[in-house]
Formats: structure tokens, sequence, C-alpha cells
């Protein structure tokens, strides 16, 4: 089961590297070349040493053919290991690179449906970290399985060369390395779930107390918390010290095997030579054969884990790239702004009906307010005719037009939209406002600015128009909520949305958001827009052409402001709650 | 490495263990370095005289060798992680007791975000650096220097050789990990880069749909990768050249001793077993010192944490006074004069200048921004004013120690404050001895009724208050306020999340509790029955007065009632 999927993940992460194939194999040759040369330098050694026997008995003419023959090795050790490096490490950050553009495309052109589903955090760490494994793991760690590989076969025909026997020894003796460091850390397992358990406790019990550092402060309750802290502090010291202590036996542990199979290998060795049936050279070479058998062998292990965890990482990435994106398929005009939702269902999840059979006509130039409790459906509304979700059931048209026979961008366009949490990239705030028109002259980004009532504050920004702004530092929720606004003005839709854009900012900058709202919905000079208006305060709708009090997806009331007061059912009810004071 | 040195005062206590552990390392390098000139002895003598007793018996000390050397470091690891673990245990406790003694603006300054952190991941970090020491990092100069010393018995110039390569072999992977790192760090930020941008989209996602803006964002993002893919492509055509240079170096330091060795042997003052000898030195040597790239890493690292952890750890204190004892019948409570304060730079709170009398109420009001909350904190003593004084009970406030004037206040802060437990332990913060019936009491005039009847003073309440509503968070921190007898009570935007209903009949019932009372609020509905309101706006007071008042003679008043339906 999780092998049949690691070798789906490996088949589909093929078509990332395949591109990139020139590398890899290059990478491959060099490794083997590199390999090979590496395993012959103990044998040339070996030789070296066998010309000097002893006294007025060394052949310094031998002796300087493997010299030389050691400075080539060397020499294609130095150019092969290299390259290999450099082609493994690039065809990895291509691959990297790929996977990770597709990601962020697919993430950018899913359906909204995916997007709010997933969190965000989760979906940021796969295009960033997540697809970076699939360099240090999966592609390095190929690499270097293979190098090991080749290593570990070559050393042991080598040795098999020299000694049969001894090569026997060695290759049976050595994995008991493996088989103990796999023991230890099986062994250990529930010290590390332990420990990273209480380090979350600890993390839970540290965050909690720097959030409230303004409670702990005022109450005094310092004390306290440090006994808690202490506490779970205590446990982590504990399983903190078992964890240590039990996984730092792997080393002593193999370097204890590795030992012993060098003594065996010197006993045999010696013996052997004593029997003349090996030289010192032999020994000097078989001996530096049995500490190199070890080394590859232990790094494959802890490669094989990393490739593992690595091939989880990639399978996210891949996930994700693999997300179908949305359609945006059909007719593309210039949409005027009537609209009209016909025996319109939807809902987010089956076994929950939101929005049941909606009629609704809204010609153009009307503005719309829609109230009711949170939950009730009026954001989902606002997705809906943004067409960031399709109906399950009934149409929406624009202009007589079913919104399924016009693309997605073409009714998105048609829109003016300002949403609760309103967007600043980082960028200027030139470009900020230019969003929607990158071609705008500069007078019309001023203009538009002027219009939103937002060119006070940019003028007095350090570098005016020309000032990096982020979403978060030194701009109020206020102010980009109007630059916002300003980026419609530019692009002057006929029909516009405000979604409960005012409710996160105070009352009085509220008024100039609305004010603002109003100019584009009600130009001086032009043809009033169709709108919608969002909202929970309820000053901001009385002005509204007809308000939809909506609950549980169905719209329970409509009218005007005074209509409604009259009919004294749930809008009055509302309005009341929050004026009756 | 200054940096982790400061910290190195949190071993104390276990001085002898953390001495013992490395001292094991080194008697198990001694272990390890006798055994190639054991096998020297075997090569020269067992099998130059062919006696195979002598070859076993010398080749079984190896393994005996290898066994003591074992023990010895596992004792070795023992007391490393022993020590380690003592060290971390310690330096998390002192840097949690100085987290919560912090000025807030220290802690401000910081960042709450970055201070979890410091006290999770950069303490373990600290952590490891101490046990991967002991255990590792001391292994290798014993190693090396052990092999140069084995090398100079048995021939102290073929010994240069090794020195040598020591020098070279250091010098190498230094030069080339100094290379790397920049570029590492630089392919780090690339990486950061494509996070934000990636998070950017994400919060994005309506508006870069709204505006047809996806291939903008794709291409954006497509520049952020390659150039993401170059650094660190780049970066690896320096890395790469470390373990290829490595071999040369170790071949090259082998080829001298194999050549001037042979000479040697030739004149007869070296043996054969003794040029192998050498040779399995210079290798072992070899092995150890590959790691020093680990070291080094370890090293910036830790030395990295330890910097962030000693901040924290080295962070004055605010000054406190001394006075411990408040004067519960001083007329007034509160006064502030000609009080100045600013965060960083620009004036938050100017020239305000109030008083406040014994159980009379005081309403601010003002936008977001005009400096309400700092008022409030300004009375908790969280900040110290830049400029006026403010007096508490008619002495000021920084004459008195910060907890005992603290204890006299019922402090409700803006960002409602919930901690793991229960509804119960959540009120005890006030007073760790108050007993049920007040703690029902300060429930019902909080207006949490509904709350105790259906969680109960037991009932679970999840980290950071989850399984309530914003409004019942609100409830909570009221109701603690109200567990305890105060002389004065801080309501910092406290009923924002009640509806309007709920809000009076919580402002009617604590008419009913003896104390001076401040409430903050955007809405007019929470101050119009104060004693007295402030109108804050950019920091500064623009009006004073009752509601009556204002709303005739303070324009900015008579927005906000306007604005919140006129009446």
């Amino acid at each position: 089961m999780k092998n049949s999927r690691e070798k789906s993940t490996i088949l589909r992460l093929m078509k990332y590297v395949k591109p990139h194939a020139f590398f890899v194999v290059a990478a491959f040759v060099c490794a083997v070349i590199a390999a090979a040369a590496q395993l012959f330098a103990p044998v040339v050694i070996g030789e070296a040493v066998n010309c000097a026997v002893g006294v007025k008995n060394v052949d310094f003419k031998t002796m300087t053919i493997y010299v030389i023959i050691l400075a080539g090795i060397i020499a294609a050790v130095l150019v092969f290991q290299w390259l290999m490096n450099v082609c493994a490490q690039r065809a990895a950050y291509l691959t990297v690179r790929d996977a990770r553009r597709d990601g962020f495309s697919a993430m950018t052109d899913a359906p909204l449906k995916y997007v709010d589903g997933a969190a965000h955090g989760d979906l940021s760490a796969r295009i960033s970290v997540d697809a970076d494994q699939i360099a240090d793991g999966v592609v390095q760690g190929s690499t270097q399985i293979f190098t090991g590989v080749v290593t570990i076969i070559g050393t042991l025909v080598l040795m098999i060369r020299i000694n049969g026997w001894i090569a026997l020894a060695v290759a049976v003796l050595t994995p008991l390395s493996l088989l103990v460091s796999y023991l230890i850390a099986r062994g250990s397992h529930k010290y590390f779930a332990e420990q990273t358990k209480n380090r979350g406790e600890i993390f839970q019990c540290g965050d909690e107390a720097i959030k409230n550092h303004a409670l702990i402060t005022a109450y005094g309750y310092a004390n306290k918390a440090e006994e808690d802290f202490g506490k779970t502090n205590a446990a982590l010291n504990v399983s903190g010290f078992k964890a240590t202590f039990y996984s730092s036996l792997v080393n002593p542990s193999t370097r204890l095997i590795n030992s012993f199979v060098y003594a065996v290998a010197a006993i045999m060795g010696a013996l052997f030579a004593i029997d003349g049936k090996m030289t010192i050279g032999d020994i000097t070479t078989l001996l530096l054969f049995a500490n190199q058998f070890a080394r590859p062998l232990n790094e494959i292990t802890s490669v094989i884990t990393e490739f593992q965890t690595a091939l989880a990482a990639a399978k996210r990435i891949l996930d994700l790239a693999e997300v179908p994106p949305q359609d945006d398929n059909g007719k593309d005009v210039a949409l005027v702004g009537n609209i009209k939702l016909s025996d319109m269902s939807f809902s987010y999840d089956p076994e929950k009906p939101l929005i049941q059979n909606l009629d609704l006509d809204v010609p153009k130039g009307t503005m719309v307010a829609i109230v009711g409790r949170t939950g009730c459906g009026k954001t989902t509304l606002i997705n809906l005719l943004m067409r960031f979700y399709d109906p399950d059931g009934g149409t929406v048209s624009f202009d007589g037009e079913d919104a399924k026979n016009l693309s997605r961008s073409c009714v998105r366009r048609a829109f003016g939209m300002v949403l609760q949490d309103s967007w600043i990239f980082k960028g200027t705030v030139r470009e900020n406002i230019a969003y929607g028109k990158p071609d705008a002259t500069d007078e019309e980004v001023i203009a538009a600015a002027k219009a939103a009532d937002i060119d006070g504050f940019i003028s007095r920004l350090p570098k005016g128009y020309d000032t990096v702004i982020d979403d978060g530092d030194g701009i109020s929720q206020g102010q980009k909520q109007l630059i916002n606004i300003a980026r419609i003005f530019l692009t002057d839709p006929p029909m516009m949305i405000l979604d409960e854009a005012t409710s996160n900012i105070d009352t009085r900058t509220e008024l100039r958001v609305q004010a603002a709202f109003d100019r584009l919905l009600r130009p001086e000079n032009g043809e009033k827009k169709t709108g919608f208006v969002v909202a929970h305060r309820l000053s901001t709708v009385v002005n509204a052409d007809v308000i939809l009090v909506m609950d549980s997806g169905k719209i329970i009331e409509r009218g005007t402001h005074s209509e409604l007061l009259k009919k004294n059912g749930a809008y009055a009810e509302l309005y009341n709650a929050q004026f009756a004071h | 490495m200054k940096q982790m040195f400061k910290l190195l005062r949190f071993i104390k206590g276990k001085t002898a263990a953390a001495i013992a552990a490395p001292l094991c390392k080194l008697l198990e390098a001694i272990a390890e370095l006798a055994v190639p000139i054991i096998v020297a002895n075997v090569i020269d003598i067992g099998i130059a005289r062919g006696d195979s007793g002598y070859v076993i018996k010398y080749c079984s000390i190896i393994a005996v060798l290898a066994v003591g050397g074992f023990l010895i470091s596992v004792t070795g690891q023992y007391l490393a992680s022993k020590v380690a673990l003592y060290f971390g245990t310690r330096l998390r406790a002192e840097t949690f007791k100085h987290v919560n003694s912090l000025s807030t603006e220290t802690h401000d300054r910081i960042g709450g975000a970055s201070l979890v952190t410091r006290l999770t991941g950069d303490v373990v970090g600290c952590q490891s650096f101490v046990n991967m020491t002991l255990r590792l990092v001391l292994r290798l100069p014993f190693v090396v220097i052990g092999a140069f010393v084995m090398s100079m018995i048995i021939d102290p110039v073929l010994a240069l050789m090794f020195l040598a390569m020591t020098v070279v072999l250091t010098a190498v992977i230094t030069c080339v990990i100094k290379l790397t790192l920049p570029r590492v760090r630089k392919a780090q930020k690339n990486l950061d880069e494509t996070a934000r941008l990636s998070s950017q989209s994400l919060s994005g996602a309506r508006v870069i749909r709204a505006f047809s803006k996806q291939s903008a964002a794709k291409a954006e993002f497509n520049a952020a990768a390659e150039e993401t893919a170059k650094t660190n492509i780049g970066a690896a055509r320096i890395s790469a050249l470390l373990t290829p240079l490595t071999f040369a170096v170790v071949n090259l330091a082998i080829i001298a001793v194999l050549w001037f060795g042979g000479m040697k042997v030739e004149s007869g003052r070296l043996s054969q077993g003794n040029l192998v000898a050498l040779i399995n030195y210079l290798t072992q040597a070899f092995f150890v010192i590959v790691n020093i790239g680990n070291v080094f890493s370890v090293f910036t690292r830790s030395s990295a944490c330890a910097a962030r952890v000693n901040e924290i750890l080295d962070a004055p204190l605010p000054e406190d006074g001394e006075l411990d004892e408040v004067d519960e019948t001083a007329a007034e409570v509160v006064r502030f004069e000609g009080v100045c304060f600013a965060y960083d730079g620009d004036y938050d709170v100017r020239g305000v200048s109030f008083s406040l009398e014994k159980d009379k109420t005081l309403g601010i009001i003002g936008g977001t921004g005009s400096g309400k909350t700092t008022i409030i904190s300004l009375i908790e003593r969280f900040y110290t004013p830049d400029e006026g004084e403010i007096y508490f009970c008619g002495k000021p406030a920084a004459s008195y120690r910060a907890a005992a004037m603290r204890k006299r206040i019922g402090f409700v802060p803006q960002r409602a404050a919930v901690i793991a437990g229960t509804l119960d332990k959540n009120l005890r913060i006030a007073d760790e001895s108050v007993t049920e019936e007040r703690e029902i009491k300060a429930l019902e005039l909080a207006q949490a009724k509904e709350l105790l009847a259906s969680h109960g003073l037991d009932g679970r309440i999840a980290a950071g208050g989850k399984n309530l509503s914003g409004g019942q968070r609100q409830r909570v921190n009221i109701a603690r306020a109200l567990c305890r007898d105060n002389i004065l009570y801080l309501f910092d935007d406290s009923t924002s999340a009640l509806d309007y209903k709920t809000e009076r009949e919580f402002i009617d019932a604590m008419k009913s509790v003896s104390g001076a009372k401040i409430y903050v609020s955007q809405r007019i509905s929470a101050v119009s029955g104060c004693d007295e309101i402030l109108v804050l706006d950019g920091g500064k007071v623009v009006g004073r007065g009752t509601h009556e008042t204002l709303k005739a003679t303070c324009p900015l008043y008579a927005e906000f009632c306007a604005s919140q339906g006129g009446k």
C-alpha cells in the first residue's frame, strides 16, 4: 500500500525530472567514474606500500608509477565528483523550479472552492518548503544512493579479488551496524514521540503566556504561570534526555561493530600473510576498504529515510500542481449590468442546503442591500454573482445571457469589488491602484486616488505614490479599503459589490469609505451603476433602492428602508436592536 | 560565539559531568588511535616472524579496545545528554521567567511570535549546541591532535606532512563554507520570497480573480522561482568542490608520506608497518576533519539562537517604585497631567490631562488610533509617559511598586485574554482565594449567566478560548476583574462584541459596584451614561464633558452620534 503510493509519486515526479534528464544521466555517469576512481586509490596505495618492503628494498621505479597513477586518480575524482554534484544539483533545482511553478499556477487557476477549503499556510508551505525537499531528498538522495551502491559493489568486488574469505567476513559482519541502528531507532521512537508531545505542550504554554502578557502583568499571575510551565518543562527534561541519550547510542554502536570488523579483517589478513597468501600492501588495501565499506552503508540508511520524507513532501506539491483549473470558457462580451437570478440553489455541503430557489431581478442601475445574521448566505450570494462558485441549480444571467455561456473573466471584469479583507500586495501605491489597469497614466492614478479620498494620505507618505506598501505595516484598514476603491475607480466597471467592507474600521473612517463607494455607484456625471452592498451595520444600507433581508439562504423580506420599517418584521427588529439605546 | 559562552553559566551544577563527558571522548579517541600502531606491530613483528599467536593476541587487543571504547563512549553520551538537558531545561525556565517580567515595550519590540520561537526553538538550538559540543565537537581536536601525536612518535619528520595536511584541509573547508554561506543565505531569502508571493496570492485570491490578473501573478512568481533556482545552482557550484577537494588534499598527503616514507624505509629509518600506520592515521584524521562543516554550521546556528535568547535575558527589567500601600480613601483615583507618550517617533498621546474621582465614571471615545488604549496602558504602567505625570490615589504612579498598584485595578483588556483550563481557573487569576459565590456574582454582573449555565465553573475552556464566542470571552474578562475589590476598573473596549441591549444591562449592573470606572469605546452607547467623557482624536483631547454638552459643543462627538444612529 505504502510502497505503491511511493512508486506512483516517483512516477509523477519523473514528469518533472524528464526535461532535465541530460543532467541526471550525466550525474550518474560522473558518479560511476568518480566512485571507481576513489575505489582504486586504496589499491594503488597498497601496491605502493608493497614497493617499500624494507632496508635497501624499496622499488622507487614502480613506486613512481603508482604515485603518478594516484595523482591521476586524484585529478579524476576532483573533476568528476565536482561535475556529478553540479549536474545533480542543477537537475534538482530545475526540477524544483518547475514543480513550484506548476504548483503556484494550479493554485492561481484553482476554483475558489479549493482555495477556501485549504489552509493557506499549508499551501504556501507546499510551494516553498516542500518543493525544496525534492532537491534535497529526492534528486540528491538518489545520486547519493546510486554512488553508495556503486561504492559498495565496487569495494566488494575489489576485496574479493584480494581475498574472498576476508571479503565475505566484511560483507557479512558490516551490515550488523545497520541492524543495530535500526533497533536503536525503533527503541527510541517512543521517547521521540513523547519529546515531540512535550515540546508541543511547552510551545502551547509559552505561547499562551506571551499572548496574554498584559493579563499576566496586570494580575501578577507570573508566578503561577511559571509553576505550570515548570511542570511541563520537567516532563520535557525527562523525555528529552531519554530521546537524546538513546539516539546517541547509534554512533558508538556502529563504531564498535566497525572496529570489530576491522579487527577480524586484520587477524585474517595477517594470518593469510603469514601463510604467504597475501602481501602487506594487500592488508593495507583491505583495511582501508574495511573502513570504507561501512560508510556508504551507514549513509544509505539515513539517505533512505530522508528520501522517504522528501517523497511525502514531493507528493504534497505534486498534489497541488495537479489540482484541475477552473474553466474560463464562454463568450467574452461587455456587460451593462442587468442581473437576474432564477430559481437558484447552492450549498457548500450537500448535507446542509444553503441557498434555495432564490429569485431576484436587478435591473441596471439598482442599488441592492443585503442584510441578515452571520451565515445567512449574504456573502455566498456575492460568490455566486462573481462566478467564484457555480450554482447547483437554477441560473444566474447577465443582460439576459445565462452566466454559464459567459467566460468567468468577462463576468468578473464587469464587477468592482470591495471586500471585508482588503488586499494590498507588496508594491508601490501606484502599482496597487493601477492593479486592474497597469497602463494607466499618472494623472489617471491620481484622479482615482482623489475620487477615493485617499490622495491626501498618499501625498503624506515618504515617497508619495512611489512608496512601497505591504499588507500590514503602517497603513490602516480604512486606508487599505480606500486604495481598493481607488483601484475600481480606475477600471470603472458597470457593477459594484461592497461586501462587509467597513466592518473592521471605525465609524468615522467608515463614512469616508461609504462616501467614496457612493461616488462609485452614483457618479456625478454618468450613469448609475448596479450595486450590491452587504452590511452588518445597518446605517450603511438605508439609502438602497431595495433591501433584501436574508435568513438561512432565503430572502424573507424585500423592500425599501421605510417600507420595511413600516412592516415591523425581521428588518425592523434588526434595526431597532442596533439603534435603540 | 561569545553569545553562546555567556549562556554556559546555566551548566553550573553539572560542571563535573560537563568535564567528564569530553574526558570520556578523549579516552575513546585514545583507544581508537592505538589501533594503527597495533596493526603496525602485527605487520612488523607478527607477520615478519610468522608468529600467528602474536597476530591473534594483538588483534584481540583491538577488539578489546573497541569494547572498552564503546563503554566509555556510552558513558560520555550519557553524561553529555544529562548536561545538555539540564542546561536546556534551566535556560528555558529562566527565559520564560524573563519573558513574563519584560517591559511591554520590549515585548512589543521583539514581538509575540518571535518570543515564542526564542523560548522554544532557540532554546533547543542552544541545548543541542551543548550536546553536540560535548559529544562531537570536542572529539574532533582529540582525534586530530591524538593522531598527530601518534605520527610524531612514529616519525617526527613525516608527521609534519600530517600537520600540513590538517592545515590545508581546514583552510580549504573553511574557504568553501565561507564562500557558500552568503549564497545559501541568499537562496534562503529567495525561498522566503516564494513563500511570501504564495501567501500574498492566497490572501488576494478573490481580487486576483476579480481583475483576471492570474497570468501577471504567475509571471511574477515564475521570475522568483527562476531566481531561487539560479542562486541555488550557483551555491551548489562552489559547495560541490568540498568533497573532491578534501579527497585530493588527503591523497596528496598520502603520496608525500609514501614517497618520503619510502626513502626512509630504504635507508632503514622506518619500518613498513609504521608506514602503513602513518597512512592509517592520516585517513583517521581525515574522516574527522571532514565533519568540520557540521561543526561550523552548529556554531553559526547556535550562536544566532544564543544571541536571540540573550536579548531576552539581558533586556532591562522595567523600573519599579517602592510604595506598597495604596491610600484607598484618596478622593482622586487617577490624574493625568500633560501626559505625552510615543511608541516610536510620533506621539500617540499628547498633552492629555484629566482626573477621575472616587466612585465616578469616565468615558473615553475616539476612532481607531486615537490613543484610547494607550491611556489605559499608561494607567496600568505597561508604558512610562515620556512627558507629564500620572497620579494614582494621590501619589505619583511611578512611586508605587507596579504589582502592588496593579493589584488594586480591575483591568479588562481590549483583546479578551482567556487561558486554557476551566472557567474557574480563568476567574481565579484575579484572586487565588476567591469564593464560589463571588465568582457566580461576578459572572452575573458581567451578564455571563448563560455561560455559567452552559459551561459551569468547571467547564473546559480551550486554548485561546476557541470554544467561546467573542462576546463570551469579553464577559469572562469582565467577570475576572469583578472577582476582587478594586479601587479602579478599566474597561478597554470590553463590550464591543456584545449587542447593545446586553451592553446597556452590564453598564447598569456596574452601578452597584463601588470603585471608579473608565469605559473606553468607539460606541456612543458605551460611554453616554458616564459622569464625564473625553473625546480623543490623534492622541489629543478634543472634547470633554457630559453626553449632552458634548453633543452640542464637540463636532467630532456629534459626528460619532450621527454615524451611530443619531440618538
